[in-house]
């Protein structure tokens, strides 16, 4: 089961107290270009308060659902996305985070995590009463809700299609390309080639994808039986299990990515990038903010009730 | 987008199978909801803007191995067309959850997030490029 009580749920409770204490300044906010790696999930998508809207949203749909005779999603207890967005505090790749002999076990994978049960409705009765829940739940965190949680999503993919265009650019290919010249050498110098035609990248030396397989059985699927509403099973935790020939190449993409300092390289490439797409909506991202933080304050006072 | 992984042919079995449990399933086309085989509590990707061609999740999960299910209206079987670098759109009807749907390419993944508000979202620049997804994250 994933760990429910993270620091989202630290802070949810924080702000019955002050709101603002879980966000940026609560008028325009630091810059993104001055803004740490760790923090812009958070200061800059609102990660925290768009976690606490969401987990009150889902409590007060459960609680809406069980009034009115559907008590399955209060029974599998009320979810909380812990961390939207992380992604956007950018991080190394794995192989260049990780010890040659985490690569050993791990290759370019990782443990599949557990994934707690949850609720599939084929019951046009819960459907109709769902619907009537968002509804009720949105007139209790505010007009504003779903406005609030769709401009939120838009934002992050909007910068993140931007920072990919520029990814992609014929200047930044360049700064990449000289990244990858030192790192594909090296690897190359330990006994591995290109094993898929075209520009020499990390997906033709086959660096980075993981193509091993997870210990132990899927869960089955749902039966779906029209009329019924099911709980979903939990899935446990699963083992990634690389092949040898995987985790062999992934022992020297650690060991090169640390030799030929790739990883940082690569990762500052992203993060400059990042902000500049950031940079691109400095109006959008300070509009929204207050917006999120006024539903942030309704939903704080759902959740500590 | 990647090339089709080791997975993707250990998934051609399982769709062999698959296919001859729901090929004759003509009930998994409605759950209840007139919207065909996408209902409250999964993840559904879609070929096109039609709704001919659609695959439902319950669980994160790799595209490789996976085909989207074919629905005229009568009948509801696996069609030949993979899911895996091969979807226009999502729709997140998870019942807990924003999903993240993945694209790995040059070595890194790249990830666009939707929440679970029933929308039809365009994958924007990773369409036809998506390899995974993943639930609350």
């Amino acid at each position: 089961m994933r760990a429910r009580y993270s620091a989202a749920v630290v802070c949810a409770v924080a702000a019955l107290a002050a709101v603002a204490a879980c966000s940026a300044d609560a008028r325009t906010g630091p810059s993104a270009a001055d803004l740490p790696v760790d923090r812009v999930a958070d200061e800059v998508f609102q990660a925290g308060n768009i976690s606490l809207i969401e987990y009150a949203k889902n409590k007060l749909t459960a609680d809406c659902m069980a009034r009115n005779g559907f008590p399955q999603l209060a029974q599998v207890g009320v979810h909380q996305n812990p961390e939207p967005f992380s992604d956007m505090n950018v991080q190394p790749p794995l192989f260049a985070q990780r010890s040659a002999e985490q690569a050993r076990l791990l290759g370019f994978g990782e443990n599949e995590p557990s994934e707690a049960a949850h609720v599939l409705s084929s019951d046009p009765g819960f459907d109709r009463h769902l619907t009537g829940c968002f509804t009720e739940a949105a007139q209790t965190l505010g007009a504003e809700l779903n406005e609030v949680q769709a401009q939120s999503y838009q934002l992050y993919n909007d910068i993140a299609d931007e920072r990919d265009k520029l990814l992609a650019s014929p200047e930044e290919t360049a700064v990449t390309d000289a990244l990858l010249r030192p790192m594909l050498a090296c690897v190359e110098g330990k006994g591995f080639h290109q094993i898929k035609s075209g520009a020499r990248t990390l997906d033709t030396f086959g660096i980075g994808y993981p193509s091993g397989t997870y210990q132990g059985a899927e869960p089955p699927a749902p039966k779906r039986l029209p009329g019924s509403v099911e709980i979903v099973a939990a899935k446990p935790e699963r083992r990634y299990v690389p092949s040898a020939a995987e985790a062999r190449l992934a022992v020297a993409a650690t060991e090169c990515a640390q030799l030929t300092k790739f990883g940082s390289g690569i990762t500052n490439q992203r993060i400059r990038l990042l902000r500049k797409a950031m940079g691109e909506h400095d109006t959008q991202i300070a509009e929204l903010r207050p917006k999120v933080e006024k539903v942030a304050k309704a939903a704080a006072q759902v959740v500590g009730r | 987008m990647i090339a089709r992984s080791v997975r993707r042919v250990a998934g051609v079995a399982a769709l062999a199978a698959a296919a001859a449990v729901l090929a004759p399933v003509a009930a998994y086309a409605d759950n209840g909801d007139n919207l065909p085989g996408c209902a409250n509590g999964e993840i559904c990707f879609w070929y096109d803007n039609g709704t001919t061609y659609q695959k439902q999740f319950w669980y994160d999960a790799d595209h490789g191995g996976n085909n989207f299910m074919f629905y005229d209206g009568f009948s509801y079987r696996v069609s030949d067309k993979p899911v895996q670098d091969n979807a226009l759109n999502v729709t997140n009807r998870d019942t807990s959850c924003s999903v993240r749907v993945g694209d790995f390419s040059g070595g890194f993944w790249t990830w666009r997030s939707f929440p679970n508000n029933n929308a039809e979202y365009n994958l924007g620049v990773i369409n036809n490029r998506n390899d995974r997804h993943e639930r609350c994250k």
